[in-house]
Order: C-alpha cells, then sequence, then structure tokens
C-alpha cells in the first residue's frame, strides 16, 4: 500500500467542466471519504484514479509512482487498483472463488489466499463456492471487496458501495468493509453521499462542491470547525443566526442572547453556526441558575418534536423575534408541542461574515 | 459519468460503425428496390397496372384476412392468456405450454393437415381459421407474459376505490395489456401479409399469392414488382398505426420493491365451459394437423419413405440453415453492438434499420434480390451466395434481438472491473465479454436455424436448380396432391422446430421484439 497525491486534476466533458483542479493527499493506510452531493464531480474523479477516464490536465502519483502525468496515462490494468463499484458488480457467470481470484496470476488462484481474503472480509469460507446471485446485498458487497484486495492493490477505490444497500445492512456492512481495509492497513478513497457514513468512517473528509474540494479535514474538524455556511449546513444539521459582533470582538448578539465565539472577530453582522446538539432546553418555569451572569436566557415555543426513540429533534420558534432553530435533546423526556422553554447555548460558536 | 466513459472507449469503433452501416444497408436493399421500381415505373404505367378488377379483389382479401385475422387473433390470444394467468383453470401449466405450441407448426403445415381432410376449408372463412390457429399464440404469449407482471396492486387499489372486479378488468387491467396486444397484434398483421404457403393452399389470394403467381407466369414481370410495392405499403400503414396508437403513454411501474403475484379470478359456473373452449382450441390447432400427419404418415396410399431422398433433403436443409445461421449472426454482432454500447441517434438508426427488413414480407425480399442480381450483380444469381444473403435480411431481427439482449447482460462496468483487477483487453473479452454473451448469441443463431428450416416462400424463388430443401420438396408434393408423400417432409420440419419455438415463446414472454 502506498499513499496518494492527486494536483491540480481538471475534466470536462463536451466543454462543461466537471473537475477544476482539485489537490487531494491520501496518507498510507489511511481512509479518505469523499463527500459530496450527486453530481457534483466525485464519481469523475473516482474513474479518473482507476484509470477509466484520462484528465484533461493535472498529476496523479501512488506513492514515488506517477501514474497520470502531461505525457503519461497509466491503463488501469498496470494501476493495480482495487476498484469496488456501487452494486458490486461481481461477475454474473462465475462463482465467489473465481470472483475474488480473478485478479490474481493462474498459479495463485488456486492457492491459499482466497480463505484469507474471505476472513479479512468476515466472510465464511463456504461462501466460496455460491454464486452472486445466491448471496445477500451485503455479501456482494464484501465479495466485492475480497475480490479487489486479493491482488494487494496499491489504492483502493470505492464508489459509493453502501448505498444499494438498506438501512440497517448500511451501517453494519460499513463498519465491515472499514476494518477490512484498516486490516489490511489498505489506503483507500470512499466516495458518498451520506454525510454518517463519510463522518463515521473515515479518517479524512474531502467536501466536494462545484467540481473542486471545499474542505479536506478529520471528520470531528470538519464538523467543528467547517470552513464555510455551506459545508457547515452540508454536514450535519445546523441553525444559521443572524448576529452582530459586540464592541469586545468576542462574543455576538442574537435571538438567542450574546453567545461566546471561538475567534474574535471585529464588531458587525456576522451569521453564527449553532449545531442542534448546543441547544439546551430549560423548563420554562425554572428559573435560570446556571446561565451566565449577564446573559439573558431566551424564551422559545416548541412547534414540533420529531421523537427518533435514542433522541429527538425539537423545533423552536424564539420570541419575540420569531426566529426559527432546531435543538437536538436525549429521547428520555422529549418536550410536548406547544410548551414554552427556556434555551441555553452550550459552548462557544463559529461565526462566519454575513453573506 | 459512465456514458461519457464509453464515448472515451469507443471513439476507435470506426470499423464497427462502417461494419454496422453495411449490414444496414443489405438489410434496406428489398426496400430500396421497391421505391426505386416504383419510382422509375413512372405514375401513368403504375396507375395501369393497378387499376384492374384483380387488383380490387386483392386488396379486398388481404384486408380482409388480416383485419380479421388480427381480431380474432387479439380475441382468443387475450382470452387464453387471461384464462392461464388469472384464473383457476384446472391444469394452467399444461395449458399454458399447450396454448403456445401452434407456434412449432408452420402455417402451410397445418393448412396441409386441414385441406388433406376436407375441401370445405378452402375460401376466406377457412383461410380466417386456420391463420388465426397459427398465430393466436403472438397475441398470447406476450400479453400473458403482460398479465403476470402487472403488478396486483393497481387492481387491489381499484377495488379498494368500489370498483367492480368486471370494471376493473376493463379499465385497469386491459388499458395496461395494450403494448403487449398491440406489439403482438403487430406481428400477427405482418405474419398475414407474408403468408403464402398457407393461403395458395386453401385458394384464398392475397397480395403475397398474387406476386408469386404473376412471378412464375411472367419471370419477373412489371406486375409482380407493382403489386409487391402495394403489399410494402400495407406493411408500412401496419408498421405506423402500431407506432400511433402506441403513443408515449408510459406504463412502467411506479415504486419500488418487487412485485407480488396476483391474485386469481374464480371461474365458478364458467369452470366448464372455459375448459371446453382451450379444448377445443387445441384440439383445432393441434390435434387436427397432428392427426392428418399421422393418418397421412401411416395409411395415406401415396406414403412412402425415400429414405435417400428425406436424408438428402434434410442434409441440405441443416446445412443451408447453419451456414444462414451463422453468417446471420454474425451480421447482427455490429448492429446489436452499436446499438447498446454506442446508442444514441445512428447506433438507434441502424438498428431500426435492419427490423424494416423484417417487416418485408418474405416473397418481396424474395423478389429484390432476384431482380438485384439479375442486373447487377449477375453470378450470384442461382447461388446459395443470393439465398444465404436473403435468408440474412429476413430473420437478422431475430439476431439482432438475441445479440442485443446478450450485450446487456455484459455491462460496460464490468469490463472497467477486470480492467482495474489487471486484465487487459483481450483477457477481459476472453474471460469476462464472451462467456457472458455466448448463451444468448447461441440462442440467436438457433433461431434463425430454425427459421430457415421452416422458411418456404422466398427459398421457393431463390434457391438455385436441383436444390431441394424439406420446405421446397414438401412443397412440390402437396401441389401434385401426393399428400401422403409430404407427410414426412411435414414431420420433420416440425421435429426441426420445436426447440425454436421454446426458444421464440420464451423471448415473447420476456417482451422482446419479433
Amino acid at each position: 500500500m502506498t499513499s496518494l497525491t492527486m494536483t491540480g486534476v481538471r475534466k470536462g466533458f463536451a466543454g462543461v467542466p466537471v473537475l477544476c483542479g482539485v489537490d487531494l493527499d491520501v496518507p498510507q493506510g489511511s481512509i479518505t471519504a469523499v463527500l459530496g452531493p450527486s453530481g457534483c464531480g466525485k464519481t469523475t474523479l473516482l474513474r479518473i484514479l482507476a484509470g477509466f477516464l484520462a484528465p484533461d490536465a493535472g498529476r496523479i502519483a501512488f506513492g514515488d509512482t506517477v501514474v497520470v502525468s502531461d505525457h503519461r496515462h497509466v491503463p488501469p490494468q498496470l494501476r493495480r487498483v482495487g476498484y469496488v463499484p456501487q452494486e458490486g458488480a461481481l461477475f454474473p457467470h462465475l462463482d465467489v472463488a473465481a470472483n475474488v481470484t480473478f485478479g490474481l496470476p493462474r498459479r495463485a488462484r488456486r492457492g491459499d489466499r482466497l480463505g484469507a481474503v474471505l476472513d479479512l472480509v468476515e466472510l465464511p469460507r463456504a461462501l466460496a463456492a455460491r454464486r452472486p446471485h445466491e448471496l445477500s446485498g451485503g455479501q456482494q458487497q464484501r465479495v466485492a471487496l475480497a475480490r479487489a484486495l486479493a491482488p494487494g492493490p496499491a489504492v483502493v477505490l470505492l464508489d459509493e458501495p453502501f448505498s444499494s444497500l438498506d438501512a440497517g445492512l448500511r451501517s453494519a456492512t460499513g463498519r465491515a468493509i472499514t476494518r477490512a481495509l484498516r486490516a489490511a492497513s489498505a489506503t483507500a478513497v470512499l466516495v458518498t453521499h451520506d454525510q454518517d457514513e463519510a463522518l463515521s468512517l473515515a479518517d479524512q473528509v474531502a467536501v466536494m462542491r462545484d467540481g473542486t474540494l471545499a474542505q479536506v479535514a478529520r471528520p470531528v474538524d470538519l464538523y467543528h470547525a467547517p470552513v464555510d455556511t455551506a459545508v457547515a449546513t452540508f454536514v450535519g444539521g445546523a441553525t444559521l443566526l443572524p448576529a452582530t459582533v459586540t464592541r469586545s470582538g468576542d462574543t455576538a448578539r442574537s435571538a438567542l442572547g450574546e453567545l461566546q465565539m471561538v475567534d474574535p472577530l471585529p464588531p458587525g453582522p456576522v451569521s453564527l453556526l449553532v449545531r442542534p446538539e448546543q441547544i439546551e432546553l430549560v423548563a420554562a418555569a425554572t428559573p435560570a441558575t446556571n446561565g451566565r451572569p449577564g446573559v439573558e436566557p431566551a424564551i422559545a415555543r416548541v412547534s414540533e418534536v420529531c421523537f427518533y426513540g435514542h433522541d429527538a429533534a425539537v423545533h423552536l420558534i424564539v420570541a419575540p423575534s420569531g426566529t426559527q432553530v432546531v435543538a437536538r435533546v436525549l429521547g428520555v423526556d422529549p418536550p410536548e408541542v406547544g410548551a414554552e422553554v427556556r434555551l441555553a447555548v452550550r459552548g462557544c460558536v463559529r461565526a462566519y461574515a454575513a453573506s | 459519468m459512465s456514458s461519457a466513459g464509453r464515448r472515451r472507449r469507443h471513439a476507435s469503433g470506426v470499423p464497427v460503425l462502417l461494419a454496422g452501416i453495411a449490414v444496414a444497408a443489405l438489410a434496406l436493399v428489398p426496400l430500396g428496390f421497391v421505391v426505386v421500381y416504383t419510382v422509375a415505373i413512372g405514375p401513368s404505367e403504375g396507375w395501369e397496372l393497378l387499376v384492374r378488377p384483380r387488383i380490387g379483389e386483392l386488396v379486398a382479401n388481404t384486408t380482409k384476412l388480416v383485419a380479421g385475422g388480427i381480431a380474432l387473433c387479439l380475441v382468443v390470444g387475450t382470452g387464453c392468456a387471461f384464462l392461464v394467468e388469472r384464473t383457476d383453470l384446472p391444469m394452467r401449466r399444461v395449458w399454458y405450454a399447450l396454448l403456445a405450441a401452434p407456434l412449432a407448426i408452420p402455417a402451410f403445415v397445418n393448412g396441409f393437415g386441414w385441406i388433406s381432410l376436407t375441401h370445405r376449408v378452402e375460401g376466406f372463412a377457412g383461410a380466417l381459421m386456420i391463420v388465426t390457429l397459427s398465430y393466436f399464440p403472438l397475441v398470447y404469449l406476450p400479453v400473458a407474459a403482460s398479465l403476470r407482471q402487472l403488478d396486483p396492486a393497481l387492481e387491489e387499489a381499484a377495488f379498494a376505490l368500489g370498483r367492480s372486479p368486471l370494471r376493473t378488468v376493463l379499465t385497469v387491467v386491459l388499458p395496461q395489456l395494450r403494448p403487449a396486444a398491440l406489439g403482438g397484434s403487430l406481428l400477427v398483421g405482418l405474419h398475414l401479409l407474408a403468408e403464402f404457403g398457407a393461403l395458395q393452399m386453401l385458394r384464398f389470394p392475397t397480395f403475397t399469392t398474387a406476386i408469386y403467381d404473376q412471378y412464375r407466369s411472367s419471370f419477373n414481370g412489371p406486375a409482380a414488382n407493382m403489386i409487391a410495392s402495394v403489399l410494402v405499403l400495407f406493411c408500412l400503414v401496419l408498421l405506423l398505426g402500431e407506432l400511433r396508437l402506441r403513443g408515449s403513454r408510459r406504463y412502467a411501474r411506479v415504486g419500488a420493491g418487487a412485485a407480488r403475484s396476483a391474485a386469481q379470478h374464480q371461474l365458478g359456473r364458467w369452470r366448464v365451459p372455459a375448459l371446453l373452449g382451450v379444448c377445443g382450441l387445441a384440439v383445432l390447432a393441434l390435434g387436427v394437423p397432428a392427426y392428418s400427419l399421422v393418418r397421412w404418415l401411416v395409411v395415406g396410399s401415396s406414403t412412402e419413405f425415400p429414405i435417400t431422398e428425406l436424408a438428402l433433403a434434410t442434409a441440405t436443409s441443416v446445412s443451408l440453415a447453419g451456414v444462414a445461421a451463422v453468417v446471420t449472426t454474425l451480421l447482427a454482432l455490429p448492429v446489436a453492438w452499436l446499438a447498446v454500447r454506442r446508442g444514441g441517434v445512428v447506433g438507434t438508426a441502424l438498428e431500426r434499420g435492419t427490423y424494416l427488413a423484417n417487416a418485408l414480407p418474405g416473397i418481396v425480399v424474395a423478389l429484390a434480390f432476384v431482380t438485384v442480381a439479375v442486373r447487377y450483380v449477375q453470378p450470384v444469381y442461382q447461388t446459395h451466395v443470393l439465398l444465404v444473403a436473403a435468408y440474412a435480411v429476413l430473420f437478422l431481427p431475430r439476431a439482432v434481438v438475441s445479440v442485443r439482449a446478450a450485450l446487456e447482460q455484459a455491462p460496460p462496468l464490468l469490463e472497467d472491473v477486470a480492467g482495474s483487477l489487471g486484465s487487459g483487453p483481450l483477457a477481459t473479452a476472453r474471460r469476462v465479454t464472451l462467456p457472458l454473451i455466448l448463451p444468448g448469441v447461441g440462442a440467436g443463431a438457433a433461431l434463425v436455424f430454425l427459421a430457415v428450416v421452416t422458411e418456404l416462400t422466398a427459398t421457393l424463388l431463390l434457391s438455385p436448380l436441383g436444390t431441394s430443401t424439406l420446405a421446397t420438396e414438401f412443397w412440390s408434393r402437396t401441389s401434385s396432391v401426393a399428400y401422403g408423400a409430404a407427410a414426412p417432409y411435414a414431420l420433420l420440419m416440425i421435429v426441426l422446430s420445436v426447440p425454436a419455438t421454446l426458444l421464440l415463446g420464451r423471448q415473447l414472454r420476456k417482451g422482446l421484439g419479433p
């Protein structure tokens, strides 16, 4: 396994730019998720990495080996990439064993590599004689990964590998596949439009927008320090509050009161990013004793409650401004619709220049 | 993005494109011949050739037969499909197979079966009955397939909205069957326009039999060619009519999830009449020709088993059909490849071009090939090359449909995956693409093989002197009323076409084209 570097990769179709200069570093043995809405160019990026498409410009290297540059385009069969497409795309005329050993040299097909990779993806070896149509969707995906891992590829590319699975199977298969990738210490690029998948499975998330990478960061940093409001709302739930930075420069006044900012800013209008789990609900009757001195808790009315069991999303209308915010509370004791509550904001908030 | 990838990969597909264009050009020779001929002969002479009482009679006969045949096949085919798929008719699996079986008996053999028993089937009524018995499975099979795929939730929704079962069938089920029924009707109509053997035997003249008679009496005369133009016009009217009636409505299933199988209607007191109905149909369509054949084989006074002649005719038929199957499948490959992998206007146009030839009756294709050969490529006239070329044009659509379906089983993604696993283009073709498409390609070749074995019209016109096939031998014996001597040839043709019928039945059930 090697690291992966791409610099300045561009690609257009019939004059329409799809990738407008993509730079990405994937450290050796780590998993990077490319996250973006459909049509943002992430599948094109993956197909360029695999060698199915040639970019118009740019440079791609696996470790020290340059596979794409101005004068060079190594064909897919010489790149040593493992490719796991959306529906698995197992060869329907071959059984599991023949699928998994497809990429091995003839002599190695009968060896013990088959069993070893099946173990790696946590599939029973007894499945080796089955045909693809006799497998469940999750099993097919694991076989597809086993097939990609068997020849010991330099990089593994996964194209929305879980999107065809139903919700329950999706997270279990996702975790099994990342376990297998880590056990093989594989360098992997995973393309997905599912933010939960990207945040929970990857070491690094690259948010793709309009053919460029808007932000590349660890999942925690991406969630807590998005570069702009668009990334903030794309990754996780978010309320953007209009606010004004006070003269001190480290707090801002908003419908939820005066909030502490992460970084000081010059006075003026801003948007504050408040995550739903930052908003605390306190029954209106209880006197707010734990609020910071000088900070008035805001009063709000519950307009809608989406109860999920483990937690609930509470939609609130803040009086008197009518600003709408969403709070995430534990499912133990969600408020009733119509109840009056006091709101407090936990921790500091991040501010963005108002657009 | 995969479409873009496809474009890059097939930018180098110029040879395939040229091959596809060449095949489509060959397939369009008959239509071109008809158009060029009609233009060349000019309006006044053409008018003179056409405005004759004889032509009026042919127009009336052909129209009556096509309209009546389509209507009867629709009623019988849809009725059978409904009984077999949606009611508690006893032994439904047996009936399902038996009602498709008439496809294995060529219409001219069916006609032989009847006429050799009684001459009362001569004329319109008899002809109508016999073509219906031969061709109703062309409606029955696709409609049955459609009924099976129909989402029962639609009917349940209609019930829940307060519709009665009968009104539900009329307002919800029947409209959904429209594409299948229309497609089947088109096939029936085209077969009826092309039908020669059965109608000639039953002495019911239509355009096709008239062209043959003209051709026999005044070889390649302008009259035969002019009638061919009118026949082609009839075919085009049918094709356009089907397109128009089908319209652009969509009947796709909306929503995800697998459809459940449909509820069965209880026949109740209609059980016995329904059973008698399908029984009677099976007796008329299968029993009578089978009985007649066996009778002539066993007790017919002229029965003889000239083993050498039989073997010779069989060998000729089988080798001709074998060569035609290989040639036709090879020609179908570039066309199907372009339609599946290239798509777009060019691919679709080439594919449709080859289908157009299928709409032309065998007699027109044969006439065109005779004329073109005599005028421009004299050396191939009276050779097997010309005969095989005509077979290829006639049966190209069968091969294209099969090869196309096979190619769709081998999506480009699988080739991409093989590439990423280190397999080069040649190895990918050998290890992935070929194994995936071979069964379908083989099925296409088999369909062509078996169609050629029972082909009569083009063979009569184009086979070189001294070449006798099962169909031509059968024909010459029935023409001289040597029924007993004809029977063994008919039997051999039926035996050879049984596998084809099973394959064709499977394709029609899947809702594929002709």
